[in-house]
């Protein structure tokens, strides 16, 4: 089998804790997969231009205080922000003893995210920003990358378990071989279980079994204890991982299985990779 | 006339042995190991067995007289055949948690108790977690989470969309919110926002802040629903949690159902895990903290899980009858209890499970044994001990607290009812302090069991003393004493308390003795006791003490010390004093001079003048005074100025005991008549001329013989010394004395009045007065009182002279 072909991952990065935990999910997997890591910070121009405005004032979240805004203090408040993120980055990379370049952006967010994500295999970054009052448990940010971006996604939810398993699904999706090459990679390099989800909605689940095993037997390590589980909506998905206890869920782009269910991935709880064969 | 002189079979007292039914004490069969102290075995007996308030005993006696063993002999026995007392267990107290509650259980269930409630935490460990881990808590608890969402990202949507239908965004800034103004789907750029007519930009400005208002009103319900969410969510985890604690307990409840304050105390618990549920669920989330990464996680979560422990103070389940401790170290502390102390980061924490007992709550319900001198020289517990038997109650409290120098917040223990009966063991004079001094000493201690240090010398209890012998020597597997080797014993029990007709009851220096003459039988081969054994064993012991007194001997032997036992001297006589080392005491003679001239009518006591000489030594010389005057001088006055001293002595001496001998070195200068250096001569004198007993008999004789027999040529046969007659039943010489003595080489002679005194010493009559009242010539009487009366003529002619002129 050949090896998947991720060999950039972008983390973007908020200073929020879930972009944290996602840039140590990013690090450990740039890691295993020997990848170039990148780290982005995008300075909202939204932000710098309302800071500019006359009158313009924050409210305090949790104080609900005014307090007059001017473009020198958001500056300096979001160069802040970018200065922690990057030192995190830094140090994240030390602990696994990676290359890591940080680049500051200015711009729309979500369409400097997409920008830069068009120069990578894999985009990281947690389904939260800073602050989430909404009903939605995705970002309005995660939610326009996750549709917008061509390149693998990884989402960090909170309450990440500590479960072992890579789990991927595995099923009739033009991106089911890619998701299963990156999940055995993963698997080998972590010496964790692979569980292949057999997503058996459209396709008989021994025919998607042997279609599985033929595509690992092709790779020439062994080492990787495999087994596989028959699923078909994504309530199963969810019995089956909790039962299983993953750690990293990997699940094609394209399938059928998270159509119009992005914002459920959050409840999963454990971080989601969104396989996407790269453009090459 | 009376007969002076003493037999040798009056000097001492042996044992025969054919009153001794037996060969060896082997052949004696076990017997009571007390003898003789059937006064203080009466009020023992008497003391344990009244259960009254204050009937607490007090055992007085010389050490060395068996108090403490006997005492703790007879409190087990008695205790052996009673109640086991209750356990008591220190328990977490809910409402106020540094005031620990008591829980009072029968014997055994203490124990029980708390390996129940340890297995009960166990399992809830367990329990709790997993119910707040169940699918159904986990689907209840979302739900809650889900309205508080909808709640909270409704009202900001709504928001939200408001605000864009007025072409206004609400951002997120990176420490809160803002609206920005919109243009074409932007943020509107400030340059075209100033190139706005004013009237618009004024509008928008009022738009922005109605909105402001609004979400600052949104932002002051988010606390609420918040609070909302976790009174909800709290009462979900009481549900759950009771619904599985509620099992576990009503199994306890089940098996203590009889128990009323255990079941109070399951109630409790009950309740307050219930509403601590949190506590169980959070146990393994999060980092640990410092403290926990110092100690181990198992201690760190431990302090919350400590309250359902049960401290069992006092787990009597193994105990037959009431206890009886014995308090070798009797601090305030240790008698009371003591609440530990951890260090946790420098800092000391404590809570009920370091509540630590006193020997007070070891020995409730039963017996505590002290010993009264040691407990009164540890600082503050004899009050401690007093306060709480008047109070009959425990207090756990720390010196700090009880002397209120310590003003920290601590545990406060619940008191724990005493209901005990202490035993002080200790020597009388502390006794009759106590009693005089601390008047709650008298209500708290009514019993006194008075150890008597001698009993009297009859065959029964000769008897018993061997028996009592025979035990000893079994129970401390010496060599048993044959015949020779218990009278020696018996005569030495004699001596100890210096009567031959008494014996000592001092059991602790008798098997010393014993000890010591184990030990010599076996470097010797023997395979009994015998007396040679024995008397080995007192003569090493003497031996050994005996440096001063051979220093003196020595001195005296030598001429620093002048003492003559020849010849003969006017206004010189030989007295006896006794010298007490420790234990140890031995006589030695001193020189005692008398000089007279003419006065008015003083004796002047040298030793009291330059304040060498005690009270009743004093008071002895003065009753030489009233002697003389009554006796020869009640027509004349007395003209005489005498003065009298103990000669080389310049560490003071006390006690009335050389009185005679002053008496007659004093009559010997006012006749002028030389008396016989080679006696020597003790006892005390009154008014009438009557010899009075004294103490230490036997050393005074052995100093003097040591003295006589040591010198050059050794005893003369002339040599002697002259005791009252009073003292004769307390002889009990050494064998050197009366073997000499039944050699006739060493005198003793008994008196009773002053004249047989003179008599002895000066070798003439003393002489009585006739018919004519006067004294017959040629006796020293006349003597004296010739002389005395030509002093007060030459007095009376001296007053004239001088009034005349």
């Amino acid at each position: 089998m050949k090896p998947s072909n991720v060999r950039r991952i972008l983390v973007a990065l908020d200073a929020s804790p879930h972009s944290d935990a996602a840039l140590q999910e990013a690090a450990a997997m740039a890691a295993s997969l020997h990848a170039e890591l990148t780290g982005i910070f995008v300075l909202d121009s939204e932000l710098l231009r309302l800071s500019a405005l006359p009158a313009a004032s924050e409210t305090g979240l949790t104080s609900a205080q005014h307090r007059p805004l001017n473009p020198e203090s958001m500056t300096r408040a979001l160069r802040l922000q970018a200065d922690r993120a990057r030192r995190t980055l830094e140090a994240t990379a030390r602990r696994h003893r990676l290359e890591a370049s940080f680049q500051l952006l200015q711009g729309n967010v979500l369409a400097e995210i997409l920008s830069a994500a068009r120069q990578t295999d894999l985009l990281a970054l947690g389904v939260v920003g800073q602050m989430n009052v909404t009903r939605h448990r995705m970002g309005s940010t995660v939610r326009g990358v996750a549709a917008g971006a061509g390149c693998s996604i990884l989402l960090q939810s909170p309450g990440t378990r500590e479960g072992h398993a890579i789990v991927a699904v595995f099923g009739e999706s033009e991106h089911a071989q890619q998701t299963l090459a990156l999940a055995w990679q993963l698997a080998s390099w972590r010496g964790a279980e692979l569980v292949v989800l057999l997503d058996a909605a459209q396709q008989k689940a021994d025919a998607l079994e042997t279609a599985a095993r033929s595509q690992l037997d092709a790779s020439e390590a062994r080492d990787v204890p495999v087994r596989f589980e028959t699923i078909g909506d994504f309530a199963t998905l969810k019995g089956a991982l909790r039962r299983l206890g993953g750690n990293l869920l990997l699940i094609p782009g394209d399938s059928h299985l998270i159509e119009g269910r992005q914002d459920e991935l959050c409840t999963l709880d454990v971080p989601v990779l969104l396989a996407r064969a790269a453009a090459d | 006339m009376v007969q002076l002189k003493l037999e040798p079979s009056d000097l001492f007292t042996p044992c025969p042995l054919d009153s001794l039914a037996f060969t060896s004490t082997e052949e004696l069969p076990d017997a009571e190991a007390i003898v003789g102290q059937e006064r203080a075995l009466e009020a023992i007996g008497f003391g344990l067995g009244i259960r009254s308030q204050g009937f607490n005993l007090y055992a007085l006696g010389p050490p060395g007289s068996g108090r403490h063993s006997i005492v703790q002999q007879l409190v087990r026995e008695r205790a052996a055949t009673e109640a086991v007392p209750a356990d008591y267990c220190y328990i977490f107290n809910f409402t106020a948690p540094n005031k620990p509650d008591v829980l009072t259980l029968p014997a055994g269930r203490g124990g029980e108790l708390a390996r129940d409630m340890a297995q009960l935490v166990d399992e809830l460990r367990s329990v709790v977690p997993e119910a707040l881990e169940s699918d159904e808590y986990r689907a209840r608890r979302q739900e809650f989470e889900e309205i508080f969402r909808e709640k909270q990202g409704g009202a900001f949507e709504e928001l939200q969309a408001n605000a864009e239908a007025q072409d206004v965004r609400l951002l997120r800034t990176p420490a809160g919110f803002a609206f920005a103004p919109m243009q074409q789907g932007e943020v509107i750029d400030p340059e075209a926002y100033n190139r706005l007519p004013e009237a618009e930009q004024k509008a928008i400005e009022e738009r922005v802040e109605k909105l402001q208002e609004q979400l600052d009103a949104l932002i002051q319900q988010m606390p609420r629903w918040r609070r909302e969410m976790q009174q909800q969510i709290r009462a979900l985890n009481r549900d759950v949690v009771m619904s599985v604690v509620g099992q576990l307990i009503g199994e306890l409840r089940l098996k203590y159902g009889e128990l009323e304050e255990v079941l109070e105390y399951l109630d409790l618990v009950q309740t307050d895990i219930v509403d601590h549920a949190d506590e169980f669920g959070h146990q393994e989330e999060g980092m640990p903290m410092l403290a926990g990464m110092l100690m181990g996680e198992k201690e760190q979560s431990a302090p919350f899980m400590n309250r359902y422990q049960v401290n069992v103070l006092i787990d009597n389940g193994a105990r037959e009858g009431a206890p009886v401790v014995v308090l070798d170290n009797p601090t305030f502390q240790n008698l009371v209890g003591t609440v530990e102390h951890q260090v946790q980061l420098g800092a000391l924490i404590t809570d009920f499970t370091m509540i630590r007992p006193g020997a007070l709550h070891e020995a409730n319900g039963g017996y505590l044994i002290l010993d009264a001198r040691k407990l009164l020289m540890q600082p503050y517990a004899y009050e401690g001990l007093m306060r709480m038997l008047r109070a009959r109650e425990v207090t756990i409290e720390s010196l700090g607290q009880a002397l209120s120098l310590m003003s920290t917040v601590s545990l406060e223990p619940e008191r724990i009812p005493l209901d005990i009966k202490v035993v002080l063991v200790g020597d009388r004079t502390l006794y009759y302090l106590l009693c005089q001094y601390d008047e709650d000493f008298n209500d708290l201690f009514k019993v006194a069991a008075d150890f008597d240090d001698q009993m009297d010398r009859i065959p029964d209890n000769t008897g018993r003393l061997a028996s009592y012998l025979a035990t000893f020597v079994r129970r401390e597997n010496l060599r048993h004493l044959d015949a020779g080797g218990v009278g020696r014993v018996i005569e030495y029990a004699s001596r100890m308390v210096s009567d031959a007709e008494k014996l000592s009851t001092r059991f602790g220096r008798i098997a010393d003795i014993l000890r010591e003459a184990d030990h010599r039988a076996l470097e010797a081969g023997n395979g009994t006791i015998g007396a040679g054994d024995v008397q080995g064993a007192i003569d090493a012991r003497e031996q050994r003490h005996a440096r001063i007194r051979e220093r003196l001997l020595e001195s005296t032997l030598r001429g620093t010390l002048l003492v003559s036992t020849e010849g003969s001297a006017v206004g010189q006589i030989n007295g006896l004093s006794v010298m007490q080392l420790g234990e140890h005491a031995f006589g030695h003679p001193a020189r005692i001079t008398a000089r007279v001239r003419m006065g008015r009518g003083e004796v002047v006591d040298i030793e009291r003048e330059v304040e060498l000489g005690g009270p009743l030594h004093s008071k002895g010389v003065m009753i030489l005074s009233g002697y003389l005057g009554g006796r020869y001088c009640q027509e004349n006055p007395l003209s005489l100025q005498a003065s009298l001293v103990f000669e080389q002595s310049y560490g003071g001496v006390d006690g009335d005991s050389a009185s005679a001998a002053e008496l007659i070195a004093l009559l010997s200068a006012l006749a002028g008549l030389p008396i016989r250096q080679s006696l020597a001569i003790t006892g005390s004198i009154n008014q009438l001329g009557q010899i009075q007993p004294i103490g230490g008999v036997n050393e005074k004789i052995e100093g003097f013989f040591d003295l006589c027999a040591n010198h050059e040529g050794g005893l003369t046969g002339d040599q002697g010394v002259v005791i009252p007659r009073a003292n004769v039943k307390h002889l009990c010489l050494r064998q050197d004395v009366v073997a000499a003595a039944e050699r006739g080489e060493f005198h003793l002679y008994a008196i009773e009045t002053a004249d047989e005194g003179l008599s002895l010493f000066t070798g003439l009559d003393a002489g009585s007065r006739d018919d004519t009242g006067a004294y017959p010539a040629g006796t020293v009487n006349q003597m004296i009182e010739t002389r005395l009366t030509a002093m007060a003529e030459a007095a009376e002619k001296r007053a004239r002279e001088l009034s005349g002129r």
